[in-house]
Parts: structure tokens; sequence; C-alpha cells
């Protein structure tokens, strides 16, 4: 039987993106806590929510396409999910809370890669040539970059730009899925 | 490339930038038409977000009609330098509003080590040390904590101290603001209201305020969330207040008397209320002495079956295994097994009977034993030294109960050693100091011989702490040279500048050898003994007298 497993896709803006990623993911774990969500614990000494959350988003980026996923022991109420929506903190807004049956349990297998706008203060520094073939816009002020999957990460990526964080406003805009979500059974 | 906030530019370089924000979970919102009290902490933000005390302040001054309550604590040393670049004063968390434009000012002062961060703070708001130099329309600067049992070291700079449990007397301080005209017209209304010190009114007793009805009405289950990681990410519920016991270094036995029960429903209604607006995931029971409660195992069990589906777990801060292996050894398994804490303090028979502590070595060797089998994964052990008559023997005791602890759970054992404080308002605070370098060689000799892992001592911060916590008047004087010399954050060992507090004894014309080996036992009167708390001095005196009596024979402690 496979397990019933919640996606939640979030925005993660200013308050909010200057938590790291740990704090994110307990800040959201208590918003389905105050919503008194049915989680499913690990085993072991210290039980933990049995939660995948995706690939950590660097300190001072924002991002549009955030995803995390929890096991879940019953369906939720539309209560549930509302009230979740209230519990979370500012600079997160819950987008959507897609419900699937879903064998294993980790959201990484099912992410190829990730959209990001960078801006500068003035024109985009060049970037170096190895960047070249992912940058796929480059505009007054901006570079738009996608980042794949290498050696098993997301690279962070102003170190695919050669820039430094303080220099530049950076902004995750989508997400590019691999094609195994299609496997999942979605509801 | 513009910023959504103009203060994201500022805080995204500092560390922890989340501990800035104030857009907390149940962060307090203004009133607006009300009188605006900051309630500061001085320390780090993830100290001061961890403290029940705190949040428990905060309800009472939030939740009284006509008062509005915004937190600031003490800004990292980044931020700090980007302040004095900058000429920024220091502001609210929730509205970034100048601290000095609030109508009352109050610090909760829980331990000594951040006294200078209180001095710094108010230089840092631009208001003046002295009270006597602030203005009429400057805030009133009032404090409050277990600290302020000792008020005299900052009363130069505080107009008012609370002394004692705030829940029964600030909701009537901030009533007689509402109807007051003008900050001395305040304080003279306040002055001698029980638990309230006015330093600047004639000199007379101050008895500790005590909230005897221990109900929920102040119970702050709707606390602001901290955004990031703190020491205590976890709901705490007070079950107890008090202790029972009377240890004779305790100080907090002093300050929380008498001993008072929550009964099991109350303590239902708060950790109901606390998961569903906090969302924590773990429930801490935390008193001075909660196993010393008469229902512990049915709370245990209420607790249990009531959010076992939701992932909240229980824990217990400490134990005191007395008598515990009669209904608790089966909870255990009901409880979080991450680690199980005891403070034996110290090991030997006729130190036990020195200090009054009677914990049996044999319960707390069964109950190790029980906690290995039960699958906990960590025992942590406190013991301390320094202890009057202390002699080799009693050192070696601690040695042999690590080891029997060590043997009997089979599991990893935590110790931690320190030094005691002779601490005012306790039977020992007739006691002198013992040098920092004897100390620290009996902690090595406990981590030499049982091979514990021990925690860092570090002597010169120990030197500082048991100088101020039986300080006086005078003593101020040096902690505002030491603020101005730089020193900060005391209590963390990375911040911590001995050269700067060496400096201040200099520039006032003494040495810290002269406060540190200051003579307390021919002292006729402590400068806290106007501070009465629930234990009259004549009793703590007849209580050393006893332990005086027990210490008798044996070779004296040589390392
Ligand atoms: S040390 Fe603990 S047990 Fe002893 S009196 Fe103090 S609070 Fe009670």
């Amino acid at each position: 039987m496979n397990d019933i497993t919640a996606r939640i896709g979030y925005s993660k803006k200013y308050p909010a993106n200057m938590l790291g990623h740990l704090d994110t993911v307990a800040a959201l774990q208590r918003g389905m806590r105050r919503a008194a969500w049915p989680v499913v614990m690990t085993g072991g000494y210290s039980p933990r929510v049995k939660i995948s959350a995706g690939p950590p988003l660097t300190l001072g980026f924002s991002s549009e396409a955030e995803y995390l996923e929890v096991a879940l022991a019953r369906e939720l109420s539309p209560a549930q999910e509302d009230r979740f929506k209230e519990s979370v903190i500012k600079g997160i807004e819950i987008r959507t809370i897609e419900i699937f049956r879903k064998k294993g349990f980790s959201i990484n297998d099912d992410i190829a890669g990730f959209v990001y706008i960078v801006e500068f203060g003035g024109n985009p520094p060049d970037p170096p040539v190895r960047a070249a073939e992912n940058i796929v816009e480059k505009g007054n002020g901006y570079i738009k970059i996608n980042i794949y999957r290498e050696d098993g990460g997301f690279k962070n990526p102003l170190k695919y730009l050669g820039i430094d964080k303080n220099e530049c406003i950076v902004r995750k805009t989508d997400c590019i899925w691999n094609n195994s979500q299609f496997n999942t059974e979605r509801r | 490339m513009e910023y959504a906030d103009s203060w994201e530019k500022v805080i995204r370089k500092f560390d922890k930038p989340g501990k800035y924000l104030g857009t907390e979970y149940n962060a307090y919102q203004t009133k607006p038409g009300t009188k605006r009290f900051l309630l500061c902490f001085p320390d780090d933000y993830i100290i001061g977000m961890s403290s029940l005390g705190l949040h428990t302040v905060g309800k009472i001054i939030h939740g009284h009609e006509g008062f509005s309550c915004e937190r600031c604590f003490a800004p990292g040393p980044d931020m700090e330098e980007w302040m004095r670049e900058n000429s920024a004063g220091l502001v609210s968390l929730e509205t970034r509003t100048a601290a000095r434009e609030f109508d009352v000012i109050g610090f909760s002062l829980q331990y000594e080590m951040a006294f200078t961060n209180f001095l710094n703070m108010l230089d840092l708001a631009g208001l003046r040390h002295h009270r006597q130099e602030r203005g009429p329309e400057d805030p009133v600067i009032m404090a409050g904590g277990p600290s302020c049992i000792n008020p005299e070291v900052l009363s130069d700079f505080i107009d008012m101290f609370i002394i004692g449990e705030a829940e029964s007397v600030l909701p009537e301080v901030l009533d007689t603001y509402l109807s007051s005209r003008g900050k001395q017209d305040f304080l003279s209304k306040v002055t001698g209201l029980k638990g309230i010190y006015v330093p600047g009114a004639p000199a007379g007793e101050t008895e500790c305020s005590v909230y005897s009805s221990l109900d929920n009405r102040y119970y702050p289950y709707d606390h602001p969330v901290a955004l990031i990681d703190i020491p205590h990410s976890r709901i705490n519920i007070e079950i107890n207040r008090g202790c029972r016991n009377s240890c004779r270094f305790c100080q907090a036995r002093s300050i929380y008397a008498p001993y008072r029960e929550k009964p099991p429903a109350r303590i239902m209604e708060i950790a109901r209320k606390a998961v569903a607006s906090t969302g924590y995931g773990e429930i801490s029971l935390t008193s001075l002495s909660a196993t010393d409660h008469k229902d512990l195992t049915d709370i245990i069990d209420d607790l249990y079956y009531a959010f076992r589906d939701l992932g909240v777990s229980v824990m217990m801060s400490s134990m005191r295994p007395s008598g515990y292996l009669g209904g608790l050894s089966d909870r255990l398994t009901r409880l979080r097994k991450s680690s199980l804490t005891f403070a034996p303090e110290t090991a030997s028979e006729r130190m036990k009977r020195i200090i009054n502590k009677n914990i049996k070595n044999s319960d707390i060797i069964e109950a190790a034993r029980t906690a290995g089998l039960r699958g906990y994964r960590k025992i942590k052990l406190y013991f301390m030294v320094g202890l009057p008559g202390e002699e080799e023997e009693d050192i070696d005791a601690i040695v042999d109960l690590i080891r029997e602890v060590k043997k009997a759970s089979g599991i990893n054992v935590n110790t931690t050693v320190s030094p005691m404080i002779p601490q005012p308002h306790t039977p020992f605070q007739w006691i002198n100091n013992v040098p920092a370098e004897e100390l620290a060689g009996r902690i090595q000799r406990i981590k030499r011989r049982a091979g514990a892992k021990i925690g860092m001592f570090n002597e010169k911060q120990h030197i500082i702490e048991s100088i101020l916590v039986r300080g006086d008047r005078e003593l101020g004087k040096i902690v505002l040279s030491a603020c101005k010399n730089g020193a900060r954050f005391d209590q963390w060992t990375e911040h911590f500048d001995f050269s700067a507090w060496e400096a201040a004894f200099r520039d006032n014309g003494s040495d810290w050898k002269d406060w540190y080996y200051r003579d307390f036992g021919r002292m006729e009167k402590f400068p806290w003994d106007h501070i009465c708390t629930g234990i009259p001095k004549e009793r703590l005196r007849k209580s050393y007298a006893d332990a005086l009596g027990r210490m008798t024979g044996g070779r004296q402690l040589r390392i």
C-alpha cells in the first residue's frame, strides 16, 4: 500500500528568506501541528515527523517554487488545509497542497532542477564560460539561469556565476520536475 | 535591484538575521492608543526566547488593558558594530521603534553575567546610565527576575525593581502607571507595594511578592514562537513552583517559597492551548523539582494519550530519583527517550548532610539502570565542587558514582561539574569564596579519574560571577566601567573578556581579589538584607550553623 503524502508548494520571501533551511522546515512543521495534521512519526528513540524537504534554499534567497512532502495517517479535511495556510509565518505563502499516494519517500528524486533569476545593481558581470549553457536569458540588470542536478546535488547559482551574495538579489522562480512525478498516483 | 525592505539589506549580513525580524508567529501586535512597554532581555535572542519567565511577563503586559508590549534583545556583536558605526539606536523588535520612545522599559534580569549587557543596552538606547541623571520625560526603567533578589549592584541605574514573582504585582504596577501623573508620581505611588523596591525612595524593607494561586491566568501558552532554533524549541510547562527540599546552596527555593502545585487539569489546559498556538512538538515539564509533584504519573499519562497522535512528545527537565522507581519507571517509555537528567550535586554521605541534599546514590544507580533498559540514549549528571568542608573523599565519591552510573546504565553519561557559588538568601551566604584554581583542580581530578566528558570551567568567569552575586552598590560602578571597557555577553566564554573587568576594578582603585576574597563570614549586614524572602535570615543562620557542625574529621583536600 502506498503512503498518503501531501506535497506542499510554497513561496518564501522576505522576511522568511532570512531564515535557514532547517528553521523554515521547522516553522512549516509547527504550522502543521497548529492545524492538527495527522502526521506520521518515524520510529526510534527520538521519533520525528516523517517529512522530506526539497533541496535547501540559500539563506537570503527568495523563492516562488519551494516544496516539501509529509506523510499522513489520514487524508486532510478542508478545514485542516485552511488552518495550515493561516498558520505559517510571515513571508511564507502556501500555494498548493497536493495529495498523492506514493511509493518511496524522497521529494528530491522528483526534482531535476531549478530556475533562478539573479538581479544586479548594474549590468550583469560576464559569467564564466561553463555557466553559459545554463543561462537562459540575460537582460538589463539580471540573468536567468537553470541549475540542474550535478554530482547528486544542486549548486548555488552564485557559485556558478562567480558572484558575491552581497552584490545581487536571487530569486528562485521555478522548479523543473523529473517525469517520475507522473509515476505517482494522483488523487 | 531593490530589497523588499530596507531592513533586509541591513540584517542579511549578520549572524542569524532571523533574530532581528520580529515577525514571529504570535509576535505582539501594538494596540493603538496604549502606553508602550519595551520588554528587554539583556542577552541574545536565542536565550531570551527560551525563557518562560520572559514570555510570562510579556503576556501580563500585553494582556493588560491600556498597555502594549514589544520585545528587545541584546544585539549581537556584529549588529552592535553596525549600530555604533551608523549611529542607529536600540529599537524594539516588533515595530523598530526607538527604545527611548517607550513609556516603560523593563529588563528581565535572570543572571548576573548579563549586567554589562543591560548597561550597554541603556547606552545604545541613548539613555543615561544613572537614574538620577535621567529626566522626567525619559522612560521608567524597571527590572525583575531572579537576579533582583540582590538588587543593590544595579540600584544606581534602575528606577524600580520587582522582587519575587511578577504575576502578583506587575498588573498593579501597570495600573498605577496608567493613573499616575509622570514618572516621579508613579515611583512614589508604587513605593511600599509588596514586592516593589524603589532605590530612590527612603530605605525600608521589601518583601518578595508571591503568586500563591499559581493559576493559568498569565500562562503564556500563546507566546511569540522563535523563528530560529533556540535551546528550548519547545513548550515549557511549569507544573509546580518552589521546592520542598532545602539544599543549603540553593537560592531558587528562597525566591520561590512556598512550594505550590498545579492540578493535572490545569496542566492539560496549558498543554492543549500551547500545542494549538505554538505548534511545538515537544512539551517539557520544567520546574525546580518536577518529580515532587504528587500527580506526576497522571500528568505524564494524560499528556501522552492526548498528544501521541499529533507527534508531540513529553520530556522532563530534571529528575530527582527519590522514590522515583515507584511509579515513574513505568512511565519512562512514555517520555521522549533522548536523555534523562539527574542533579545529585554530591555523592558522599557526609557532604550530603552538610549541604542537606538527600538523594540516595542507590536510587540514582537504579534509575540509571532502568534508563538503560528502557532504551534511553544518554544520562546527564550534575555535580558541584567547592562545597564547604570538602575533602578528597568527597571528590572521589563523585568519581565512584559517575563510574557506577556508567556501568549500571551502559549508555552515554554526560557529566557537568560546576563550582558552587555562595548565593544571597541561602545558608551558604556566609561562606568565603574558594580560590578558583583550587576549584579547577578539583574538577580536573574528577575528569581524570572518572574518564568523564566534563565541560570546560572558566576560572575567570567564575570569579566575576561570584563577585557579582554578592555585590553591593559600590560594585555597580565597577560593572559600569567594565561595560565601558567593552565587557559584553559575559556568560559566553567566547565573548568574555577578563581584561575589561581587571581594568574596571583598577579604574575604581581596587582589585578583583579584594572583592573575591572578601570575608563574608564576619559581615554583620549584607547588602541584600533589606529584601525579605519567605525564609528569614535567622533560619538561614541556624541552617548554616547546622552545616558547620557536620564538617568534622577527615583529611584536608589536596589535589
Ligand atoms: S537544589 Fe533543587 S532540590 Fe535542592 S532545594 Fe534547590 S530546587 Fe530544591
